[in-house]
């Protein structure tokens, strides 16, 4: 082995070099993002900023009118305040999703102290929770011309230190209750419990065991991601969540008199339903192992088949039960109520499918995906009425015309 | 049969493949060698249908994998490198699934999946959760699943490595018998003993390009030092480069 002695060594400082990682991370992400995918992501920001502009200014407008500056202030510093809470919720989820499997190498084989690796992942967590920053400057803009400059200023520090506060107290608390340990690590300080629990080893619980038959592949496919969504994990959570939608949507023609609030409740949950549907089949559609399953003669008609007709039979069956179950109205009236909601179910469970197949092997920008686009047809029909669906309809035109980059995936 | 024509690949400037040309005939196990970034992986990645060609074409039986590929993967059997499955899934299931996919019938696809599982000693593993496999038991299910079928066609990329030794043996004896039964193997590795004893011929890659191509008849008997295999890799990479110790030491 070469001698270490002809190696000059200096005084590690571990603060600086987690500095230049930050800025190389941020820089390699910025890039690896594309010209593109920037552009979308600023006209994105750009439509929530606008939202958020018209809903903060307006009514913020009427408190002036109404109760004072006083009043107005406290109503904007409220709204901000809402927003750093939000900041702080998306780190808590984030520090807790990081220290279950912390990015990078085996921090603990490194000679470092447990609270620096800490501090590194807690801003890693925190980065996209910035993202607040957005709505709350446009909020904070909306304040202007109302509301006197000082008491604008104030509110902005006032925000930037609310929301660094609430950023680090949320990482901390994720931090604590997520460095679970027994035996011996369970007396370690919480940073280095973290990483000592993190990506522990899974114990060997035994599974039913598998049963061999015949069918075709799409239904094989089905059939695993039946097996795949009803284990503890991401897929189940969505089917769990869009299953209380579900009979949510139906409850609701029993859950009041008033047949047009009946109605809404139950479109309304039913869209949430349909929405997490998409999800699931976003994440499942492009979820699926390239090593594993590219290998095997699968065609894109069993992958959309082995997702679609499981989701329609589910839509079709919870469809049924809205033409039948609302009482005092004429059959005729319930069939059109069932059937013209069927086309925005459709809508959103294929615009996930769709988004999923044809972004195979990457389940993340899949799900980031279509949620970008519901987010888009929501602020869309808050500022048009309508014109969300426009937007959803042209996010399934694009997405289907995608689909042939199913069959020719990049594996690397 | 394996037949690949003039495949080429990019990974931006970067040439992965350059026109590689190859065929391996039923009943031959053909090795591939070549050093870190020769172009193996990419090779039987594409092969399999995993990443596509740039130009040139590979089939499989006679299916091309990339206009057909349905009917060229029935024939095809793929082990990975780095294999990943539905972490949530017991081994069983997994081999089910692929076995139901494949269009086995399920007594046989059972029966053969439990004489594969015992002699690599996964059987007593097989209802657990793939989640709690070590690299080695990942390895070898990735062998069950590509040698389940009895494939026309059979790719291994870097397959052993990871296996114990009994189960190294075990897996060596299936790819012989698969062979004998008129499958067409081909096996990529870094390590050229097993090649050499487990290989009816070599190719070797280097820098995107086949280098050479020998039958066991070619290449001959080793020295002292290296294996023939080895002697033939050193000569077509050049003379090696000084070893970390005997490195002048920096000013």
């Amino acid at each position: 082995m070469g001698s270490m002695s002809s190696m000059s060594r200096a005084t590690p400082d571990p603060d600086r070099a987690f500095r230049a990682l930050a800025r190389r991370l941020t820089a390699r992400r910025a890039h690896e993002l594309g010209a593109r995918l920037w552009f979308v992501l600023g006209v994105l920001a750009l439509a929530v900023a606008a939202f958020t502009y018209w809903q903060v200014r307006v009514p913020l407008d009427g408190t002036l009118r109404q109760a004072g500056e006083s009043a107005a202030a406290l109503r904007l510093a409220l709204t901000l305040g809402a927003f750093a809470v939000a900041g702080a919720a998306i780190a808590w989820v984030r520090r807790a999703a990081i220290a279950d499997d912390p990015p990078g190498p085996e921090w603990l084989a490194l000679p470092l102290p447990p609270p620096v690796i800490a501090r590194h992942l807690a801003r890693e967590a925190m980065a996209p929770a910035r993202a607040v920053v957005v709505p709350a400057a446009a909020a904070w803009l909306a304040g202007w011309g109302l509301l006197p400059p000082l008491a604008l200023v104030a509110l902005a520090f006032g925000f930037v230190l609310a929301l660094e506060l609430l950023l680090r107290l949320a990482c901390v608390i994720a931090l604590h209750a997520s460095a679970r340990a027994s035996g011996a690590a369970s007396a370690l300080p919480a940073a280095r419990r973290a990483l000592v629990s993190a990506r522990r080893p899974v114990p060997a619980t035994r599974l039913a065991p598998a049963r061999f038959r015949t069918e075709s592949r799409w239904r094989a496919l089905a059939r695993l991601d039946r097996a795949v969504s009803s284990r503890a994990g991401s897929p189940r959570g969505r089917l769990l969540f869009a299953g209380a939608f579900l009979l949510l949507s139906v409850a609701a023609w029993s859950l009041t008199h008033d047949l047009s609030q009946a109605r809404a409740q139950a479109f309304a949950a039913l869209m949430v339903s349909c929405a997490e549907l998409g999800a699931w089949a976003a994440w499942r559609a492009a979820g699926d192992p390239a090593t594993a399953l590219r290998p095997l003669p699968l065609s894109l008609s069993d992958a959309w088949r082995a997702r679609a007709w499981p989701l329609l039979a589910v839509i079709a069956a919870v469809l049924v039960l809205h033409a039948l179950l609302p009482q005092g109205v004429p059959a005729p009236a319930r069939l059109g109520l069932a059937l013209s909601w069927a086309l925005p179910a459709l809508l959103l469970v294929l615009l996930g499918l769709h988004v999923g197949l044809s972004l195979g092997g990457r389940p993340g920008a899949a799900e980031g995906l279509y949620y970008g686009w519901l987010g888009a047809g929501i602020v869309g029909s808050l500022a048009v009425p309508l014109l969300g669906w426009a937007v959803v309809i042209a996010a399934l035109v694009q997405a289907t015309r995608r689909l042939g980059r199913w069959r020719t995936p990049e594996v690397v | 049969m394996l037949e690949v024509q003039g495949l080429e690949r990019r990974y931006g400037a970067r040439v992965a493949l350059a026109g590689v040309s190859l065929t391996v005939q039923p009943g031959e196990i053909v090795g591939l060698l070549g050093a870190n970034g020769a172009g193996k992986s990419t090779l039987l990645r594409t092969v399999a249908g995993l990443q596509p060609p740039d130009a040139g074409r590979a089939s499989a039986c006679g299916h091309d994998v990339w206009r057909s590929p349905e009917s060229a993967k029935r024939f095809l059997g793929y082990a990975a490198e780095e294999p990943s499955f539905h972490e949530e899934l017991s081994a069983l299931e997994y081999l089910a699934f692929v076995a139901a996919v494949r269009g086995l019938e399920p007594e046989s696809a059972h029966t053969r999946t439990l004489a594969l599982a015992g002699p690599l000693e996964l059987a007593p593993r097989l209802d657990e959760p793939v989640r709690g496999f070590s690299h080695g038991m990942r390895k070898k299910l990735s062998f069950m699943a590509a040698v389940l079928h009895e494939p026309a066609v059979l790719l291994c990329d870097e397959a052993l490595e990871g296996f114990d030794a009994p189960s190294a043996l075990a897996a060596k004896a299936e790819l012989r018998r698969l062979a004998a039964r008129g499958a067409a193997v081909l096996f990529s590795s870094h390590v050229t003993e097993t090649v050499e004893r487990l290989c009816d011929r070599v190719v070797m890659l280097h820098e995107g390009r086949v280098a050479r191509s020998l039958t066991r008849a070619e290449w001959g008997a080793g020295d002292d030092l290296h294996s023939p295999l080895e002697r033939l890799f050193l000569e077509i990479l050049g003379p090696p480069a000084p070893s970390i110790a005997s490195r002048p030491e920096s000013s």
